[in-house]
């Protein structure tokens, strides 16, 4: 039951892109066909889960332990960056399929805040998501997965109303971000309201 | 090139309007909207980017010859990690309110794409003086448009401005402010907005200039 509560609080009510703005670039520059968006959500959805596990790994079994805790960030980004790297070589090798639809995105994700900022709240912040300085390795993979579910997800709704959106005449000077903005609020007004769910 | 060179002035005042980071260029919009809820977070946050930008652009115009070209980006996030985690250090020992008030968007100035924006565009080009105006200049045109941001969104959201601590005036009493403006969803409306005006008078300006 614990962890429903952390998946759909993770998907739903601190969705990443409308309640904590993590990862906006490609939320905004991506998200204008329906296909990109897809490809781009999977792809975060991968990297996310997986680097979220790694760092969670390093923060207590190395940086903890050695009392070096303040260079998480440096930490964390190298190990964000290589993971990265590898994923991309790791899926070119394989699947020539797969690779030339996320093959694009996958440099992206290294500046994508969302990717680190989660791996930066559930070591360093961790006693604000979880209410509790030590989760669980099972909490954080839980966490991290309903986290990058909850990009997919909303960065696909998103692409669908862009798309719609361009069959109708819009001001000049409302074209491109700023109707995507309003039509963000929207949204996030939208996912407030799962906050009384829970 | 044909066109002349730029002037030290012109390069510093690059990013206020023409080339502003936060309405123009779209960058680091992560920070943009999330601490604009009042103007002191705001201020905060421009201080620690102009920090990192101006020395992060003189140390990669430093070492600009001396990095082969495939491995520039993995060395300059790592440059912009290590000032990062000076500039955290810094605030978590003489202003821990603010540092906690900023939590995670403190750490994530690393992927903020301004500062490896600017180190890949201008400053992996240009000498060390020029490089560290940019970097000025372009740090102070984006606090400018977050203090912007957060200005709109406290005064109409909680209707008082704070630019310190205690320094602090009310303005608006309780029952006319719009309290949706603070919350998550606000940040997305205000920002939208003012991008749309500011569209609005870049485009007449064109207009005018096309005419005469």
């Amino acid at each position: 039951m614990e962890y429903i509560a952390i998946a759909f609080g993770a998907i739903f009510v601190n969705n990443v892109i409308l309640n904590q703005f993590y990862g906006l670039c490609p939320f905004l520059g991506v998200s204008t066909k329906k296909s990109s968006a897809l490809s781009m959500g999977m792809a975060v959805t991968f990297v996310i889960t997986l680097s979220t596990m790694i760092a969670f790994a390093i923060y207590n079994y190395v940086l903890v332990p050695n009392e070096i805790t303040y260079l998480s960030t440096i930490v964390f980004i190298l190990v964000i960056a290589s993971f990265v790297q590898l994923v991309e070589m790791f899926i070119k090798r394989f699947s020539a399929s797969l690779y030339s639809a996320l093959g694009v995105y996958l440099p992206l994700i290294t500046t994508n805040c969302a990717v680190l900022g989660v791996a930066i709240d559930i070591t360093v912040n961790s006693n604000k998501i979880f209410e509790t300085d030590t989760p669980t390795f099972m909490m954080v993979t839980i966490y991290a997965l309903g986290i990058s579910l909850g990009y997919a997800l909303v960065i696909f709704l998103f692409s669908a109303i862009r798309e719609e959106m361009d069959a109708y005449p819009i001001k000049r000077n409302w074209k491109g971000i700023p109707i995507a903005l309003i039509t963000a609020f929207i949204m996030a007004m939208i996912f407030v309201g799962f906050g009384g769910i829970v | 090139m044909a066109r002349r060179e730029k002037t030290l002035k012109e390069i510093f005042t690059n990013g206020f309007f023409k080339q502003n980071p936060t309405f123009v260029q779209f960058l680091g919009m992560c920070p943009t909207l999330a601490v604009t809820k009042s103007v002191e977070s705001a201020l905060g946050m421009g201080a620690g980017v102009i920090f990192v930008l101006v020395l992060s652009n003189i140390a990669v115009s430093l070492i600009r010859n001396y990095v082969p070209r495939e491995v520039r980006i993995p060395i300059y996030i790592v440059i912009i990690a290590a000032l990062v985690t000076v500039l955290e250090m810094f605030m978590k020992a003489f202003v821990p309110e603010l540092a906690k008030t900023l939590g995670t968007f403190l750490s994530l100035i690393v992927v903020n794409c301004l500062i490896l924006g600017r180190a890949e565009a201008f400053a992996s080009k240009n000498g060390v003086l020029k490089s560290a105006l940019d970097g000025l200049g372009m740090a102070i045109g984006f606090t400018g448009g977050i203090v912007l941001i957060a200005i709109f969104r406290e005064l109409l959201g909680a209707g008082s401005l704070t630019i310190w601590g205690d320094l602090r005036v009310d303005l608006i009493p309780e029952q006319y402010q719009i309290s949706i403006l603070v919350q998550a969803s606000g940040a997305f409306l205000v920002f939208g907005v003012l991008v749309a005006q500011i569209n609005k008078l870049i485009f007449s300006r064109e207009d005018r200039n096309e005419v005469t």
